[in-house]
């Protein structure tokens, strides 16, 4: 924790060596949460190198307060929404005519999962889905924040979930069913 | 973000899983957050720069303004005309238009008319006039400070009562040293001007099309500033004593550095530069393995109006705001061509004719009547894009230099009344 502090000073002074030592300390683990926004590697790798830059220039405001990981987080996930609003479409429409799903079931499936499986299931995800899913079940925005992050209605944002949900539990069901795990995309337009 | 949301199990093993998951980014996605904080941090230094050299510029600007106006209000304190004068009113009126001596000067000393010959060798004083219109020269003006004045009056005076006219507290040496107003009045003059700008050259990047959206942000991280510069000549018209407008030719160079990688080893990229006639060896993908610095050279027109402030006796302050009509001669580029997907020698894309819009801040110094010398930051923008309006994205360029000059006078105005003493 010490050693953090005085890694995250010495990039406040605009140490290079201290810089590369942080972006390396944590990179690994935000290129993870960017490859769950993002639609590529490439887009992936995008969203991190921005998001970095930001946190490099906004470095001198983190109050030593909370956790940096967190607030570095909070930085790479804005700037990745920044990138998706700006470049694509978030109102995807997939049609689901059961938007059934057994979540007591489906959260046994994930825990046998691999790790992998579980990002690229989230991955293979619309756009407008797989973003509002990532921030309301894994960053653990509610539905009024993201709405207001992705400048849509909050109402927009729980039907995407449910529907994101719905279409995650047709996949872990068929894990479940068959014991699939191999890699099998959810169709969508 | 909300913190006391309950999740259920299914969003806490989602996000667990989550959590747990990571990947090894590319060396050269370090390249390019090294490369945004590099580029961060100089458009920062470029501000702060043109910040500090503004308000040096504005502070050295107001401390002459200041010690002008004290030095002023001494020479009033210690050279009172009225208060040396022996008739209490003005001592020229009564010499020059009577022979009755003031009260207080010795009958005898008045009795020889005042010799006013040794005046002609200054220069403005060389007109046939009546000596009572020279207190109207003394009336010029603001600009004709009462140091002018005094050396008048003590020019002006026989030798024999020049002692009785002295200030009291034998100031009189003091006034001697001042410097004089080299250039008072410019209405109607014409200068010519010559400058230097070592610039840092920006550009602002936007896409015309959506899927040329990704590539503008790795253009964003790969490309970066370049350090450049310009060179003026211009004439300088001053239609009022404030106001002037400058016209001349300009030569600039911008640019920038784009980051590229080796050509993409692929049949299919073979078969596209044949097709659009492309040099194979000479194309380039995006990335940060290597970089070519694009270079543009601009002939240019601008037009500037000045306003001028005087603040002091030999500097002032020139703010300058106009535009340009200008033309690529040269350019020396590689344009990323989104068909074949790799950077290449196209000038096609390139736009030839150029407006541009100036701003500029200068602190000029008056070497004496016809050389004046000035510094001061000049912003540049480009109002159109440098490539077509087809080509997918639009750049435009700016820069941020340090204008570094001379003018000198070719004429003088036609209601000049700068006159030199020394």
């Amino acid at each position: 924790m010490r050693d953090e502090t005085s890694l995250i000073q010495a990039c406040i002074k605009q140490n290079r060596a201290a810089q590369q030592k942080l972006y390396e300390l944590h990179a690994p683990k935000m290129l993870g949460v960017c490859h769950r926004y993002a639609s590529s590697r490439e887009e992936a790798e995008d969203m991190l190198q921005e998001g970095f830059i930001r946190v490099f220039q906004k470095l001198d405001t983190f109050r030593f307060q909370g956790s940096f990981e967190g607030w570095l987080r909070r930085i790479i996930v804005n700037t990745a929404i920044n990138i998706i609003r700006k470049y694509q479409n978030l109102k995807y429409e997939c049609d689901i005519d059961s938007a059934q799903y057994t979540p007591a079931a489906s959260g046994d499936v994930i825990a046998s999962m691999y790790t992998k499986e579980v990002v690229d299931m989230v991955r293979d995800l619309p756009n407008g889905y797989r973003t509002v899913l990532n921030l309301y079940a894994i960053e653990g925005y509610s539905h009024k924040e993201i709405a207001g992050m992705l400048g849509i209605n909050e109402s927009s944002s729980r039907s995407q979930y449910t529907r994101a949900k719905a279409l995650l539990a047709k996949r872990l069901e068929q894990i479940e069913s068959f014991g699939i795990t191999e890699h099998v995309k959810v169709s969508h337009p | 973000m909300s913190k006391f949301r309950i999740h259920n199990s299914f969003e806490e093993e989602l996000a667990k899983k989550a959590d747990e998951f990571t990947l090894q980014p590319r060396v050269a996605t370090w390249k390019g957050v090294d490369r945004g904080i590099q580029k961060a941090q100089s458009i920062k230094q470029a501000i702060r720069l043109a910040i500090v050299s503004t308000c040096a510029i504005v502070a050295m600007g107001l401390v002459y303004f200041q010690s002008s106006k004290e030095e002023a209000n001494q020479v009033q304190k210690t050279a009172p005309i009225a208060v040396v004068s022996p008739t209490q009113e003005n001592p020229l009126k009564n010499i020059g238009r009577t022979e009755v001596p003031p009260a207080g000067i010795n009958q005898e000393t008045t009795k020889r008319k005042p010799n006013f010959s040794h005046l002609r060798s200054f220069p403005g004083f060389d007109r046939e006039e009546p000596i009572g219109s020279f207190n109207e020269e003394l009336r010029l003006g603001d600009e004709l400070n009462n140091t002018t004045k005094n050396m008048a009056l003590h020019a002006v005076m026989p030798q024999n009562i020049s002692l009785s006219l002295s200030p009291k507290g034998a100031e009189s040496e003091t006034i001697k040293r001042r410097k004089r107003p080299v250039s008072i009045r410019h209405k109607d003059a014409w200068y010519i001007n010559a400058s230097v700008a070592p610039a840092v050259a920006f550009r602002s990047l936007s896409a015309r099309t959506a899927y040329a959206a990704p590539y503008k942000s790795l253009k964003d991280g790969y490309d970066h500033s370049v350090k450049t510069y310009s060179a003026k000549i211009a004439i300088r018209y001053f239609f009022t004593d404030r106001f002037s407008l400058g016209f001349g030719l300009r030569y600039t160079q911008l640019g920038e550095i784009v980051g590229m990688a080796p050509r993409k080893n692929n049949s299919l990229y073979t078969a596209l530069a044949d097709e659009y006639n492309y040099d194979v060896n000479a194309m380039n993908s995006i990335g940060n393995a290597q970089s070519h610095m694009n270079q543009y050279h601009y002939l240019e027109l601008p037009v500037t109006i000045y306003a001028k402030r005087n603040i002091g006796k030999r500097y002032s302050l020139h703010t300058g705001i106009g535009m340009s009509l200008g033309y690529m001669t040269k350019e020396s580029s590689r344009v990323y061509d989104f068909r074949v997907d790799h950077y290449v020698n196209n000038s096609k894309f390139l736009r030839r004719w150029a407006v541009g819009a100036h701003v500029q801040l200068n602190l000029a110094y008056d070497v004496n009547t016809r050389w004046s010398m000035y510094a001061g930051p000049e912003l540049n923008y480009a109002l159109l894009s440098t490539y077509q309006n087809y080509y997918t994205l639009s750049q435009h360029q700016y820069s941020l230099g340090l204008n570094l000059g001379v003018q000198w006078k070719l004429f003088d105005g036609t209601k000049s009344r700068a006159f030199d003493l020394n």
